[in-house]
């Protein structure tokens, strides 16, 4: 009988708060000193993140916006919407667990890329950006107050909702009408813009990659709690996606 | 020299702390983060005859000191987990107790065929799952129900068989005797309680089912009282659960009754959680001067 511990990639660990800023209301962007993580993060993985906090089980998912394993840092922008949030936004020092999901795979990712992020859904889109040579990239939000990260992109256009600042609509609205020519889509944010995404992909004829969120408990694909409709049946956003390619996701429902 | 060890209908486990099942999948995903072998046992997610699609999402929410859920035991079906989970759980040095469901009582006499032969140490009989329209907690609510279902179960299994009990009924010592008279070698209890959860802000429940399952340590106080009533009326032995986040609440479960334990929702919490209740029962006894598990009895006035 053999003793098998399997091949580490997630880890558990307690991190301190290096930096932490509110930078739109209730929106937070943290760097973590995380060198065990950092080191084995792709772009559009996330985080566990736990509050310790004896009426508060569960942990938060929050998205990796960007990676540094020389320095062994990781950044996480969130809005702390909630009481478990907001305890995690007042944190010194935190547990995380990760990095999670699949995340992209950008060692295949063709040349010519369009990014497509909505309000909370920009931040995993960051590390992305980086990784890839020359993505075209919209970002929407709600209105200017709440824009984040647009200065953090190499180069960015901007949409709000309510035309208080750059385009008036959402990003892809945006999109459609300044990309140039582009053969893969990744976007994150709210339900609403993955699918207006899907249906533009479906028109231009390329693939997209949208980043999808659901209440979760493990985050490692064992409760089996956090999963959305696909053509192949439920599948589970934390070990299959939070990646998934556009037109496996069922969207009308 | 502390001894861990417990014997429950014939086996031999090397502690009494199992995972909770549906919780703990077949303890791939959790192998990453500590040794399974350090387990008593792996109660295995529930397993059916063939592959259950599970409830819409969202299937899980948080509440006050625990969660609720509604995954609706999803899973790939027998023939799956023989091929694909029990050779993985072969390789390590803990018991496999098997959780088995179905809608019906053929579904649950097909599913206990097709683990006859297999290697496996028990089955876990799942009648108390709050999110299954059909069977389920339907079965474990009603003593001529679990009755019928238990005689069909434990007529067609080969491995000593446990009883998984919902907390969900006026007396659960009545179910228990039923299932006692119809053939268990052992209880589990609790399952989930029947709990709901409502966005004021969207006024819409929570959970796309409406209802789930509740757990975590808000519900230890019940699941205690529901082992201790169970343990004084049933001679059998005893898989206590519901809200074990230490060793200091597993030793509270064997205090009210149980043979071993189950550790479950604190693996969200924590995945190396079994294993650290583990050590929490073994310093809890070394202080308390515990040798032995059977030992660990509670003091009356």
């Amino acid at each position: 009988m053999e003793s098998i511990v399997g091949l580490v990639i997630t880890i558990q660990l307690q991190c301190d708060v290096v930096s932490n800023t509110e930078i739109a209301l209730d929106i937070f962007d943290m760097t973590l000193d995380a060198p065990e993580i950092a080191r084995v993060a792709h772009a559009g993985q996330f985080l566990h993140i736990f509050n310790d906090s004896p009426d508060m089980l569960l942990p938060r998912p929050i998205s990796i916006c960007a990676i540094d394993a020389e320095s062994g840092r990781l950044r996480v922008v969130f809005r702390a919407k909630g009481a478990g949030t907001r305890l995690i936004s007042r944190k010194t020092r935190l547990r995380a667990l990760g990095p999670l999901g699949n995340g992209y795979d950008t060692s295949s990712m063709s040349k010519k890329i369009l990014i497509v992020g909505g309000g909370l859904g920009v931040p995993p889109l960051l590390e992305l950006s980086r990784r890839v040579a020359e993505p075209q990239v919209f970002l929407g939000f709600r209105d200017e107050a709440s824009m984040i990260l647009q200065n953090d992109f190499t180069e960015a256009e901007t949409a709000t909702d309510d035309g208080s600042f750059g385009f008036c609509g959402n990003a892809v609205d945006l999109a459609r009408r300044k990309a140039r020519d582009f053969d893969l889509i990744v976007a994150c944010g709210p339900k609403p813009l993955l699918r207006a995404v899907a249906g533009f992909a479906d028109e231009k004829g390329v693939p997209a990659l949208v980043s999808v969120e659901e209440r979760m408990a493990c985050g490692i694909g064992a409760c089996v709690g956090c999963v959305i409709k696909t053509k192949s049946g439920y599948r589970k956003v934390c070990v299959d996606g939070p990646v998934f390619r556009a037109d496996e996701v069922v969207w009308d429902d | 020299m502390i001894d861990m060890s417990v014997e429950i209908a014939g086996v031999r486990f090397k502690n009494p702390v199992l995972t909770a099942s549906g919780t703990f999948a077949s303890g791939r995903e959790y192998s990453e983060f500590f040794d399974l072998s350090r387990l008593g046992g792996v109660v295995v997610k529930g397993v059916s005859a063939r592959p259950w699609e599970g409830n819409p999402p969202p299937r899980v929410a948080e509440v006050y000191g625990g969660m609720l859920n509604s995954v609706g035991l999803q899973n790939g079906g027998a023939e799956r987990f023989l091929r694909d989970d029990l050779p993985f759980l072969r390789k390590f040095d803990t018991r496999v107790v098997v959780n088995i469901c179905g809608h019906t009582i053929e579904e649950y006499a097909e599913v206990t065929k097709q683990l006859q032969n297999s290697d496996i140490d028990m089955l876990e009989l799942n009648i108390s799952c709050p999110n299954v329209s059909e069977g389920g907690m339907a079965f474990g609510t009603d003593p001529s129900m679990t009755a019928r279902v238990v005689e069909a179960v434990a007529k067609a299994a080969d491995k000593p068989l446990i009883v998984k009990l919902s907390p969900n009924v006026t007396d659960i010592t009545e179910i228990a005797r039923a299932a006692a008279g119809a053939g268990a070698s052992a209880l589990s209890l609790i399952n989930t309680l029947l709990g709901m959860a409502i966005d004021a802000k969207t006024r819409r429940p929570v959970l796309a089912n409406g209802y789930g399952g509740l757990s975590g340590p808000a519900v230890k106080p019940v699941a205690l009282r529901m082992v201790h009533q169970t343990a004084r009326a049933i001679d059998l032995p005893i898989i206590g659960m519901g809200g074990i986040m230490t060793g200091l609440d597993a030793a509270e479960f064997l205090l009210a009754g149980a043979r071993a334990v189950a550790v479950g929702t604190a693996g969200f919490n924590n995945p190396t959680a079994a294993a650290d209740v583990i050590s929490g029962l073994e310093n809890y006894m070394e202080e308390s001067g515990f040798k032995t598990i059977p030992e660990i009895k509670m003091i009356y006035n």
